[in-house]
């Protein structure tokens, strides 16, 4: 008895020098996995090459999409967008309504990404807004026409914000050919210029892009997401002071608007706005406190949109 | 004296298991700024950048308080970093059986610059220098923190 007390401290001394030991040799192994994270250059072929393995059975959905290659993306629709519908030529006014942006991309539930969100007006008459991946969001002159304060621009801003923080987007994207597109990034034959395989890579990614435009422009995104945007832009707008009652105010505008029968812009891709009214309605009367729409915003609304009209 | 030794093992071992479930996270933002609070509108500690590794100390309200580098304390909002769990236990021969989608991204295998410049070459009249035109759009905090003042928007619009 006597014996095994005494022993024990020598176990537990045993112990401690091999949990020291085990400390020492994890710092090491620390190290090495995070010089590889920071650095890539440094990075050996056989490091290369496990990095490889583990893309190819990792990356499998919109999920997997960093935010980096997010921005990649959507810089690529937005040029396509901006192809077909010219920027509006008023520096006061887009400094203007990305000030508004900024105040809801604040107080939303992504307010950081690659590389901050930005707004532009396009020079069309069509009621239309657009919201890239990556932050890129468009709003039509014609839409702007519609709102009657800067609570209402704020909906349709919100809105958008909500599109890009939930990465609609990116979810429009077809599963079969991001699945494709992981496997040839993580071929090495992809790699090399002039290959077989980058040429595919390259065609896939034109495809990947076209879904995207194509549900911007054209298809619209399922309505479950036009849904969760509306209550994205409800929760953000209410969270930044402004009045998510200009969301309805706007449905409303938009559902009398002399375009509704023409069936292009938002009227195409977008569910009937009397539809979304009642939900969001529903939404707002759920809400505690509701902010009231403020004169001064209304006033300075005024000030850089009143000769849109 | 067996007493001391089993509370000295035993926090040595709460010490290394804390230590090595500390979580790494990375900047998943082009840049982004270390705050003294959990706050868009506090001081600035430092300046951190993409791929940028920090250790995580703590979570409240949609921010995470990390440590750098170079041993600098303070808070960052969640979206500005990766929270995927880099398992450390799990380096041996394959490095790393489980990978972040930036980790890969950094090693550059990703949808980047140069599947754009492929792109690019095969679709011509896109309006690419509109796009730079638009990145060059910045509000600045002290701007956006006017604004809000003057809407009477944020913190101004609450009801005191």
């Amino acid at each position: 008895m006597n014996r095994k007390t005494k022993s024990l401290p020598r176990v537990f001394l045993a112990g401690v020098v091999l949990v020291v030991l085990a400390y020492l040799i994890a710092c090491a192994a620390m190290e090495k996995g995070v010089s590889v994270l920071t650095s890539p250059e440094k990075l050996s072929q056989k490091d290369k090459a496990s990095l490889l393995r583990v893309a190819k059975a990792l990356r499998s959905s919109f999920a997997d999409i960093t935010e980096e290659e997010e921005y990649y993306i959507g810089r690529s629709v937005a040029a396509t967008i901006l192809a077909t519908y010219p920027a509006l030529n008023n520096s006061r006014l887009t400094r203007y309504v990305n000030r508004v942006g900024q105040a809801v991309v604040l107080y939303s539930d992504r307010p950081e990404i690659f590389a901050g969100y930005h707004f532009l007006v396009l020079d069309s008459n069509e009621i239309n807004a657009m919201a890239a991946p990556g932050g890129f969001i468009f709003i039509t002159k014609g839409l702007l026409r519609l709102c009657r304060n800067e609570d209402m621009l704020a909906a349709v801003l919100a809105h958008e914000v909500g599109h890009v923080a939930a990465k609609h987007g990116l979810r429009s994207i077809k599963k079969s050919r991001l699945i494709e597109a992981f496997r040839l990034l993580a071929s090495e034959a992809a790699q090399r210029s002039g290959s077989a395989e980058l040429a595919k890579l390259v065609s896939t990614y034109e495809s990947i892009l076209g879904d995207i435009t194509a549900t911007l422009i054209e298809r619209g995104y399922d309505r479950k997401f036009e849904t969760e945007a509306d209550e994205l832009a409800v929760k953000f707008m209410t969270r930044a002071g402004y009045s998510p009652t200009a969301l309805s105010d706007f449905l409303a505008a938009l559902a009398s608007s002399a375009q509704a029968s023409s069936g292009k812009g938002w009227f195409k891709t977008h569910p009937a706005p009397e539809k979304r009214l009642a939900k969001v309605s529903a939404k707002i009367k759920a809400l505690p406190q509701v902010p009231a729409v403020a004169k001064v915003r209304t006033q300075r609304f005024h000030q850089y949109c009143s000769r849109l009209k | 004296m067996r007493k001391k030794i089993i509370v000295m093992a035993v926090a040595l071992l709460v010490g290394l298991i804390t230590f090595l479930l500390a979580e790494t996270l990375l900047i998943k933002v082009q840049s982004t700024s270390l705050r003294k609070r959990p706050e868009f509108y506090a001081p600035v500690v430092a300046k951190l950048y993409y791929g940028q590794k920090v250790t995580k100390l703590a979570e409240e309200g949609g921010w995470v308080q990390v440590r750098t580098d170079d041993c600098l304390v303070g808070w960052l909002h969640s979206s500005a970093v990766e929270t995927k769990k880099i398992r450390l236990l799990a380096m041996n021969q394959t490095l790393k059986t489980e990978a972040s989608s930036q980790e890969v991204a950094l090693a550059g295998k990703g949808f980047t610059k140069d599947l754009e410049k492929a792109f690019r070459e095969k679709n011509k009249g896109l309006n690419y220098a509109q796009v730079e035109k638009m990145l060059r759009i910045k509000v600045t905090l002290s701007e956006l923190k006017r604004f809000l003042r003057e809407g009477k928007l944020g913190e101004w619009g609450r009801p005191k």
